[in-house]
């Protein structure tokens, strides 16, 4: 015998139910065949029947009323082929057959043991740590004079406690969400928020010495700024909420906004500085002490030939598109 | 104190029979120079002015009549005699390295003074002007040298010029010209412009039948940078002073107009590095207008060096140190933007990473403001930064100059 399925959607999350025999009543009274909890739903809201010509569905509720595949039903029978979309009150709901098609299995993460890069307690400590060991590198490059151990840890208390605040929301979220408390891949998100930064601001500055050139530190921090969050983000509801990509794409692009928002305002800030007037020269002013470059030293009557020919051209490009904006 | 200001009144008191016939003869031929706002009629600034040469035309500083020359639909040019009366000036010339302005009115206005060498050092000396507009006053002084030891330098006027007085002329004891009033640094320490640069223009007009200069900037970016690639090119061929900084030994003092100071900041006990400064200045500047002056030189040597820091957090410090700026208030509406370019560079056989910038005057042509800088590479735990600046310059003596200077550079163990 044929099987019908009727599915709810509440939040995001399906309900189904087997109906076997006809006609089925659906509503939130307990005498009904399904009952739903949803209060838009009327006491007596929905029939389904069928004959040998097929299903039919009949709206008898009075209050909200029916959507069928968006349009209002009336009283009277109404044939339907399957599936069909409904809207009970402010429910949402399908009749599917039983032999739709489900959805692909989502595999998790097939990696096992240490590879397990965000679950395992042995990475996400070495995550945490490493993030906080080059903090403190960081802070104890940048200060010159002498001072207390205590001095440098004290810096490194502020991020700390960011560190562990993010930790926290993520895993709240997650624990709301899909009842679990996911604290680990948390904190290990947490510290990367962190880390890639710190990393990709190194990164940047070896590669604008290598090449003695500003524009890879420049890429460097404009991932830094717009990409490392909603990346992480994307990757910790795929991995541990095994959200599927777009969605996830999607809420991490959402969450992310606010903070994206704020350096994109900085960057047109930038733009509007570097085609408009700056009384500073702007030029590559990295130093390295591991002095590692592709550029080879050369004298300085080619240095000074080659730079009294560069900006020459330049300037007088310059003053051409001032006199044309005259 | 006491004693200064009796010596004063007394030099005046002897002075008194000189100075009243001299006023009495040269009144008639200074005026008041005031530059006037179109729209409001109201004087924007003043100065003085004196005739010279022919009955209706008249020298003053360029400075006090800028504004005009800057903005000539906005202002206009007025005299003001000492009878209160008043009429159009038209600008017939300038000398902006000088400071000195050639103007024209439309009537005779009294009889020219003449121009005569400058007298011996100590001789006396009387300034007329309009000082602060409150009236025509003849101030006495002595003079006290060419500034520089080049014919280039103002004369040391010692008297007390105020604002106002500023093209007025400055008269030796016979009445004649030998110097255009120009500035001062308070305490009786006043400048004249020598007489002859003024001699100069009138004999170029004269020539020229009295004709008005066409382009105005371009006359003066002739003049400026031909000014500049003379001083440069001096500089260039001087002797130079020697300095050791950290490892290298370095040109200091380019010549008698440079002043040479250390600015090292004083060592605190918790420093993990050590670091000098040395820091050059030619201390001089050619006025284009309220918000713009050029002609400035100026270069720094900074050494560093460190045992207790690592070679990783040395050059951080190092790296922070190494940025270059112009103290220069030229805006969009004088220059255009910075051009750099940067290199390694081998000087005094050691690694340097080395920027040229250039950006260049819109209105006054083939000028330039150059930035140079260049920092040591390739040492562990030793920094060495040499930043070198120049204003309103011709670029390629400015090159020439930073290449010659670079080559002098040593390095010692």
């Amino acid at each position: 015998m044929a099987q019908v399925i009727f599915e709810t959607i509440v939040r995001g999350r399906c309900n189904y139910y087997k109906i076997n025999h006809f006609p089925t009543t659906i509503g939130r009274a307990f005498d009904n065949d399904i009952i739903l909890s949803d209060p838009s739903v009327s006491p007596h809201h929905l029939e389904i029947d069928q004959d040998e010509n097929g299903y039919f569905l009949r709206n008898i509720s009075e209050e909200n009323g029916t959507l069928l595949d968006q349009q209002k039903m009336d009283m009277l029978v109404t044939s339907i082929e399957l599936p069909v979309s409904l809207n009970l009150g402010d429910l949402k709901a399908r009749i599917l057959s039983h032999k739709t098609s489900v959805a692909p299995t989502r595999i998790k993460s097939q990696s096992k043991g240490l590879f397990r890069f965000l679950s395992h307690p042995i990475w996400v400590a070495c995550l945490f740590l490493l993030t906080l060991g080059l903090i403190f590198f960081d802070h104890y490059q940048s200060v010159w004079i002498e001072k207390d151990l205590l001095f440098y840890f004290n810096q490194l208390l502020p991020r700390l406690f960011i560190m562990l605040g993010i930790t926290l929301v993520i895993a709240s979220i997650s624990r709301l969400t899909t009842h679990r408390w996911e604290i680990l891949p948390a904190l290990g998100i947490a510290s990367l928020f962190f880390l890639i930064p710190l990393m990709l601001d190194y990164l940047g500055h070896f590669l604008n010495y290598l090449f003695t050139s500003d524009v890879p530190g420049d890429i460097f921090r404009n991932i830094a700024h717009f990409l490392v969050l909603p990346a992480l983000l994307m990757f910790y509801m795929i991995r541990v909420h095994l959200t599927p990509l777009l969605p996830a794409l999607g809420a991490a692009i959402l969450v992310s906004s606010p903070i994206s928002a704020y350096y994109l305002n900085d960057q047109i800030d930038q733009l509007s500085t570097y085609s408009g007037f700056s009384p500073l020269p702007s030029y590559n002013q990295t130093l390295s002490a591991f002095d590692i470059r592709i550029a080879k030293s050369i004298s300085l009557a080619d240095y000074f030939k080659d730079a009294d020919r560069i900006l020459s051209k330049r300037t007088n490009e310059m003053l051409q598109q001032q006199r044309e904006k005259e | 104190m006491v004693i200064l200001l009796f010596t004063t009144f007394d030099a005046t008191v002897l002075a008194k029979t000189d100075t009243a016939s001299l006023y009495a003869d040269a009144e008639q031929s200074v005026y008041q120079i005031r530059v006037i706002n179109k729209e409001t009629g109201k004087k924007s600034s003043i100065g003085s002015g004196f005739i010279v040469s022919k009955n209706n035309i008249l020298a003053t500083n360029y400075h006090v009549v800028s504004q005009y020359v800057n903005d000539p639909d906005v202002y206009f040019l007025e005299y003001l005699s000492n009878s209160k009366e008043t009429g159009k000036l038209e600008l017939l010339d300038l000398d902006i390295v000088h400071d000195l302005a050639v103007v024209r009115a439309s009537k005779a206005m009294g009889k020219p003074l003449e121009i005569d060498v400058i007298p011996e050092k100590g001789a006396r000396l009387f300034s007329l002007g309009n000082p602060l507009d409150l009236g025509f006053s003849i101030v006495a002084g002595t003079n006290n040298g060419i500034l520089k030891q080049d014919e280039d330098g103002n004369v040391l006027f010692s008297g007390s010029l105020n604002a106002g007085m500023s093209g007025g002329p400055t008269l030796n004891e016979s009445g004649k010209v030998i110097g255009i009033n120009v500035a001062t640094a308070g305490n009786n320490i006043s400048f004249l412009v020598p007489a002859n640069y003024l001699k100069i223009i009138l004999k170029r007009l004269k020539e020229n039948n009295f004709t008005p200069v066409k382009d105005r900037f371009a006359h003066s970016s002739k003049q400026l940078q031909k000014s500049s690639s003379n001083i440069l090119k001096k500089l260039a061929n001087n002797h130079w002073g020697q300095a050791s900084i950290g490892n290298f030994i370095v040109p200091t003092e380019l010549d008698k107009s440079v002043r040479c100071w250390d600015t090292s900041r004083p060592p605190k006990k918790e420093d993990l590095f050590r670091s000098f400064y040395t820091r050059c200045s030619n201390e001089d500047d050619i006025y284009l207008s309220d918000q713009l002056s050029i002609g400035s030189i100026n270069y720094e040597y900074l050494w560093l060096d460190s045992e207790k820091l690592n070679s990783v957090r040395f050059y951080r410090r190092y790296e922070k140190l190494n940025s270059s700026a112009l103290a220069s208030h030229a805006g969009k509406r004088d220059v255009t933007n910075f051009a750099c370019h940067t290199a390694f560079t081998k000087i005094a056989e050691q690694n340097f990473k080395t920027t040229l910038c250039r950006r260049d005057y819109l209105k006054y042509k083939h000028l330039s403001d150059i930035l140079f800088t260049t920092a040591l590479v390739g040492h562990d735990k030793k920094g060495f930064i040499f930043n070198m600046d120049i204003t309103g310059t011709d670029a390629k003596a400015a090159i020439d100059l930073f290449q010659k200077m670079l080559e002098a550079f040593k390095w010692h163990k």
